[in-house]
């Protein structure tokens, strides 16, 4: 096997993905080779298939290539060429946001590259029988030169296929790095959070942290869930900020299936690295990383034991004195309220508030000049 | 009252709006309802008359077949569970002042329908503490 001996290329990250579309076309009975702007072909250059198959030396058709290549980067447009060994050479223009970064060429074999008299010298030089070899060059020698327009959109499209998949893992590793060197600011937020008054509509507020998500930690998107726990407990709210391509079902299901539930059960943060959605959400792999905190409510437990006891007291009262007693001289509880968040919660109470404090005060002031029982 | 239609109209839907409506007018009927019969229920039975241990279980043994005293817990509890869901639908800036209603409703209940003696001083309490409350949840 001939080869030309590769040096370093620059396609910027590329060349990973072009071995492996390489060795996808190679099953295709392509040849590829990829160059890069400067004329250096990336990685191990390899001879073409049917230099492979008949042995010799490939030389020639490397620097044919190659000028091909030169002439791709040079126009920017897709070229075809007919090479001195009868391949034939297809070659598209690689890009890199809009810049010609290289060529990828494909060559292959014709029926008129079956050559007699180079295959009886291949015969002569390995001891191959004739027909074992006849058989390994049509393989690759099926096509015509008809076929170069198909092999030139196979390989396009191949190359973008390739180049997407190439841009979104680099997308995603970078937002899985923004995100893990932020996990803390995070963490940070959700203890704030914890201790946050929410005084905004849910959704807002929301919508807020997701605005500051962005912001401080300067990611593409975020969405943000209030799943109701326990499950149909009150209305789900979903708002997302920035490029989120999720829809609401799709975020719903990530929120209930996998966050609200461990959230749950642990009340802590989650980060998840290694996050795989669920298959019925057809996340497929879009989702790699999964950050999530929980919002804290006030313990709904303890308001009830502590409505229990009201309730008892309330009836208890209620036995010992009239109705219209007993009503406005409760109300003192939105006193008590209004008091204790004032200095407990620190929350500022208008003074429109403290106005209709000061009428349940005189009212309550009023109804217990009068007596608590007017019947026997 | 109005405060409350005023946010009310900001819902999202009109059958959201009517919805919100309807069950502002279920608390208010359920609470009255309860409150009344509960009352009436607990003139009927004496009530906790002492607060022995004894005592109170004889009460609530007493109360417990009286059909008056378990209506009333049954539309306080209603009540308090409309109060719950329309809370999760209303913002409790709109809700608490629209329940101030309640309170002149009951006392025209505790002195129609109790016969209760309502003073003179007793409705200015009450109406003024109706006002403060439509005031104070803002």
């Amino acid at each position: 096997m001939s080869t030309l001996a590769g040096t370093t290329s620059s396609l910027g990250g590329l060349e990973k993905a072009l071995e492996r579309l390489r060795s996808d076309m190679r099953q295709m009975g392509l040849h590829l080779t990829v160059w890069d702007a400067a004329g250096n072909c990336a990685g191990q250059a390899q001879a073409c298939l049917l230099t492979e198959a008949l042995g010799g030396d490939c030389a020639q058709g490397q620097q044919e290539m190659k000028s091909l290549a030169g002439r791709i980067v040079d126009s920017g447009q897709e070229q075809t060429a007919t090479l001195g060994c009868g391949c034939c050479a297809v070659g598209v223009p690689i890009l890199n946001r809009r810049r010609v970064i290289g060529a990828a060429v494909a060559c292959f074999g014709v029926e008129s590259c079956i050559d007699p008299q180079r295959l009886a010298q291949a015969c002569n030089q390995s001891g191959v029988d004739r027909n074992v070899l006849l058989a390994r060059i049509e393989g690759c020698c099926r096509r015509t030169t008809q076929d170069a327009q198909d092999v030139l959109r196979l390989l396009s499209w191949l190359l973008s296929r390739e180049q997407s998949v190439q841009t979104a893992n680099a997308e995603l590793a970078t937002l899985s790095a923004n995100l893990a060197t932020t996990y803390e600011e995070l963490s940070l937020l959700y203890r704030v959070s914890g201790c946050m008054k929410v005084t905004a509509a849910a959704e807002d507020f929301l919508q807020s942290v997701c605005d500051e998500l962005l912001e401080v930690m300067n990611i593409e998107g975020a969405v943000g869930l209030i799943y109701a726990y326990p499950p149909g407990a009150g209305r789900d709210i979903l708002v997302t900020a920035g490029a989120v391509d999720l829809n609401a079902d799709q975020a719903t299901l990530l929120g209930s299936t996998v966050a609200a539930l461990r959230m749950a059960e642990t009340g802590k943060p989650i980060l998840d690295n290694k996050f795989s959605p669920p298959a019925s959400s057809g996340l497929g792999s879009a989702v790699r990383k999964l950050v999530a905190v929980p919002l804290v409510l006030p313990p709904v437990v303890g308001g009830m034991a502590l409505l229990g006891l009201f309730f008892f007291s309330y009836i208890a009262l209620l036995s010992w004195a009239d109705l219209s007693y007993v009503l406005p001289t409760t109300a003192t509880s939105y006193l008590l309220v209004a008091v204790l968040s004032h200095f407990l919660l620190g929350e500022q109470v208008s003074w429109l508030r403290w106005t209709g404090i000061g009428l349940i005060v005189s009212g309550v002031a009023l109804v217990f000049r009068t007596e608590a029982r007017t019947k026997s | 009252m109005s405060a409350f239609l005023f946010a009310v109209t900001r819902l999202h839907s009109a059958a959201h709006a009517a919805r919100t409506l309807a069950m502002l007018g279920l608390v208010i009927v359920f609470s009255v309802l309860g409150d009344l019969s509960m009352k009436h229920g607990l003139d009927r039975t004496g009530g906790f008359k002492q607060l022995g241990p004894r005592a109170v279980l004889r009460s609530v043994y007493r109360m417990a077949r009286n059909a008056w005293v378990l209506l009333g817990l049954s539309g306080m509890t209603a009540a308090f569970f409309t109060l719950l869901v329309l809370l999760s639908a209303a913002p409790a800036s709109a809700v608490i002042p629209a329940t101030a209603a309640t309170f002149v409703l009951e006392t025209c209940g505790a002195r129609l329908i109790l016969k209760e003696r309502v003073t003179p001083v007793r409705w200015i309490g009450a109406a003024l503490v109706a006002v403060g409350v439509a005031l104070v949840a803002r």
